[in-house]
This record gives structure tokens, C-alpha cells and sequence, in this order.
């Protein structure tokens, strides 16, 4: 690809991205469905060992899509949280019976279960985001159904106009007068200052964008459903959802 | 109110519920101020609305940070206890909406402490941290220390939302209010 034009972006070329292959050729649909089923197996576990297994495979799963680094990099978003987890069981947690020092052996390991299950959660989570991306989940709830989309696609239009809208509003009040730091009642002051008039101005939108619903016919026709393939991948990834939980039930009872 | 205005309705509420929260937090409010939006939805258009309001602001929050999709459910919950409220005793009474507010005051930190102590240990990794680790080393269960430092926050962070909505409601002209009007009105 040549970087030379549209001043310094890379210029499109028809087939110069691949076709994507592997498990990133899945639809989101069967990945939605796998992360639920991530989700419920991991939220199912109740010993460290299970969690710690399927932690080491979703790490695979992520060397296999080369994004390990940026899932390794969300870890940072339960870090400190995770830190005092850890902490403050070992310390105060009510069902400790042996010490080291302060710190109970049971509360200890209560903790590293929080710890390790919040990694689960996080890992699988963020496997999804990161492997499918954003707009192809906001099209997929497009695919699945038409209101649900249209009203995914508004809100993600209608969120920065908010946001600007709301810079602006603290501008002007602040050119009347508005101060907004200082105490929790001059902060409230300032919040609500800034807030009716954002509610009230989105209010009018709303009406504005209904009447541009109806102007451009939406709901007069449903347009056609995008058809989906039952392939052999598909089926896999099932089947593979189904599988996860019924072995971490299994785990959690053999366990018990 | 018809359909059009409900799809129109949902993405605004859940823009208020996003610029409110970002706005509490860049004031440095001890308290969310995240479901304005809910509440406004869940009182005009009723409670599944106002449940697909609080969900989906959740659902699309959790596309930048997917851990907020837990809390999910406290938002629905807010919706339908407010859009239920709404639709049988309107949201223009001062009596009706602190009803309301106290009762989402404290169902709201129950399924909260609920979620947050699954998966988080009942922690924040904030200051409250310390006030919920003195509770756990007094004896007192994950469950109860989490919820009692949630509790205060919440109360005020509700009765301040449904009253603020109360009177945007009051300020909208008669049209525009749906359930909100009251059952003879609406």
C-alpha cells in the first residue's frame, strides 16, 4: 500500500486487507454466543484450579488471534481493585481461622478466588471486544432486530452531539457567573445548571428525530434479513459453548 | 406516545444517562447521577421502555469497558420500578416521586451489592474500600459491609435524580408527558 497519498494515510486498495480466516472468519453472532457461554462457565466456577485452567486457555485463544498483548493490557482496568481484594480478605475477612502475622490464610485465598474469577470475566470479555470489534457487534444488533438497531446506531450518533452540547452549556453558564468547583452545594448548584438545559435540548432532539423517522417512511417496510449460514465452523462454536458450561458444572459438582 | 417517539426516546435517555455520569464525575460528586435518563424514559413511556433504557445504556457503556455490563440489571430494575410508579400514580406528585426515589434508593444498592460482591468482593478499589474492610473486620458479613456504604450514596443519588426529572416532567408541555400526566390524564 502506498503511504504517499490523502497526506500520509494509507490509500485504499480493493483486496489489500485479507479475508479474515480462522476463528476471526466467525460470525458475531456464534462469538456473542460463546462469550455468554464464557461468561456463565466462568461465573460457575468455584476453585481456583478450574478458573486458573480456563484462564490459561483463553490465553491461548488470544496468542492464536495475536492479541494477547492488548488482553494482557485490559488487566490493568481490575488492577488496583483486584490489589485490594487480595488485601483487605487477607486482613478482615470474617471466616479466617489461621494467621500469618495479620493476614488470614482463608480470607487470603477467598480473595485470590475473587481475584482469578474477575480475571476470567475480564479475559473473556475483552477476547470478544477486542477480536470483533465494536461497529461489527452495533451491525450484528442491526441484523438481529431492526428497532434494536436503529436505536443502537442513534445513540451512538446522538452521544457526542450530548457531549458537545453539554461543553457548551458549561461555557455559557460559566460566562453568567457559574462557578463549578467549591463545596458539595455549589458542585449540585453547577450540576444542575448545566443539566436541565442539556435534558431539555435533548428533549426537542428527540421530537426533531422522531419526525424525521416518519418523514423517511421508517417502519412502512421492513427491509430484507440478512441470511444466516449454518456452516460446520458455526456448529463448532456451539457445540463448544455448550460443552464449556456443562464441564464447569461438572467441575463445581465434582468439587463440591 | 407511538413507537417512533419511544425509539427516538431510548437513545436520548441513555445520552443523559452518560453526559449526566460524566459530568457527576467531572465534578467530583460523591455520588453516580447515571440514570437521569432512565428515570426520564421509564416515567413518560413506561416501564419496559424505561427497562430497555437502563439496559441498554449499560450494554453499550460495556463496548469501552466491558465490566459495566453487570450492572446492567440495577439500571432495568430502575426503569421498571419507575415506569410501574409512573404509569399508576403519574410523576408530577412531590409525594409519589420521593416514594419512588426511596424505594429505588434502596432496591437499586441491594441488586448492586448483589453483583458487586460476586464480582468484585463487594470492593471498588476507591477510599470506601477502607470503610467496608472496617465493617468486614468488626464481623459483619461481604454482603452487609458492601451495602452499607452503598446505601448512603445511593439515596441521595436517586431522590436527586427522580426530582430533577420530576420537574423536567413539570416543565414539558401536556403532549409530551405520556404516563408521566397521570392515569386520568395520560
Amino acid at each position: 500500500m502506498s503511504t504517499d497519498t490523502a497526506g500520509g494515510l494509507p490509500a485504499f486498495e480493493p483486496g489489500a486487507f485479507p479475508h479474515p480466516v480462522g476463528l476471526l472468519a466467525l460470525p458475531v453472532g456464534p462469538r456473542m454466543f460463546l462469550t455468554c457461554c464464557g461468561v456463565l462457565a466462568v461465573a460457575l466456577s468455584a476453585s481456583i484450579s478450574v478458573l486458573v485452567v480456563q484462564l490459561a486457555a483463553l490465553l491461548m485463544v488470544a496468542i492464536a488471534l495475536r492479541i494477547l498483548t492488548p488482553l494482557l493490557k485490559t488487566w490493568r482496568t481490575v488492577g488496583w481493585v483486584s490489589a485490594s481484594i487480595v488485601v483487605i480478605y487477607a486482613w478482615a475477612y470474617p471466616g479466617s481461622t489461621d494467621y500469618v502475622w495479620v493476614f488470614g490464610v482463608q480470607g487470603f485465598l477467598s480473595g485470590l478466588l475473587i481475584v482469578v474469577r474477575l480475571l476470567g470475566f475480564v479475559t473473556v470479555l475483552y477476547l470478544m471486544l477486542l477480536s470483533t470489534g465494536p461497529l461489527a457487534i452495533v451491525r450484528w444488533v442491526g441484523d438481529v432486530n431492526d428497532d434494536l438497531g436503529i436505536m443502537v446506531s442513534l445513540t451512538l450518533s446522538v452521544v457526542p452531539v450530548m457531549k458537545q452540547q453539554m461543553e457548551t452549556t458549561i461555557q455559557a453558564q460559566q460566562a453568567r457567573g457559574l462557578e463549578m468547583g467549591g463545596n458539595l452545594v455549589r458542585k449540585l448548584r453547577a450540576y444542575l445548571a448545566v443539566m436541565i438545559p442539556v435534558v431539555v435540548k435533548s428533549l426537542v432532539r428527540a421530537y426533531g428525530m422522531a419526525a424525521l423517522l416518519h418523514v423517511r417512511g421508517y417502519g412502512s417496510g421492513r427491509r430484507d434479513k440478512p441470511v444466516f449460514r449454518v456452516t460446520a465452523a458455526v456448529v463448532t462454536c456451539y457445540a463448544l459453548g455448550v460443552l464449556w458450561v456443562a464441564a464447569s458444572t461438572v467441575a463445581r459438582l465434582a468439587l463440591r | 406516545m407511538n413507537k417512533r417517539i419511544a425509539l427516538v426516546f431510548v437513545p436520548v435517555g441513555i445520552g443523559i444517562n452518560i453526559v449526566g455520569g460524566m459530568l457527576a464525575s467531572g465534578l467530583k460528586l460523591p455520588v453516580f447521577l447515571d440514570t437521569i435518563g432512565t428515570i426520564l424514559s421509564a416515567a413518560i413511556l413506561g416501564p419496559w421502555w424505561g427497562a430497555l433504557t437502563g439496559g441498554l445504556t449499560n450494554i453499550i457503556m460495556s463496548l469501552q469497558n466491558p465490566m459495566d455490563m453487570w450492572f446492567a440489571l440495577v439500571n432495568i430494575a430502575v426503569g421498571l420500578i419507575v415506569g410501574y410508579v409512573s404509569i399508576r400514580f403519574g410523576f408530577q406528585k412531590w409525594i409519589v416521586v420521593l416514594v419512588a426515589g426511596l424505594i429505588v434508593a434502596v432496591v437499586a444498592p441491594i441488586i448492586g451489592t448483589v453483583i458487586a460482591t460476586y464480582v468484585y468482593g463487594g470492593l471498588t478499589g476507591g477510599g470506601i474500600d477502607v470503610f467496608t474492610a472496617g465493617l468486614m473486620k468488626s464481623g459483619a458479613d461481604v454482603f452487609t459491609a458492601a451495602f452499607i456504604p452503598r446505601i448512603g450514596s445511593n439515596l441521595v443519588d436517586k431522590l436527586l435524580s427522580v426530582f430533577l426529572v420530576m420537574f423536567v416532567i413539570l416543565a414539558l408541555p401536556k403532549n409530551l408527558k405520556g404516563f408521566a400526566a397521570g392515569p386520568e390524564k395520560a
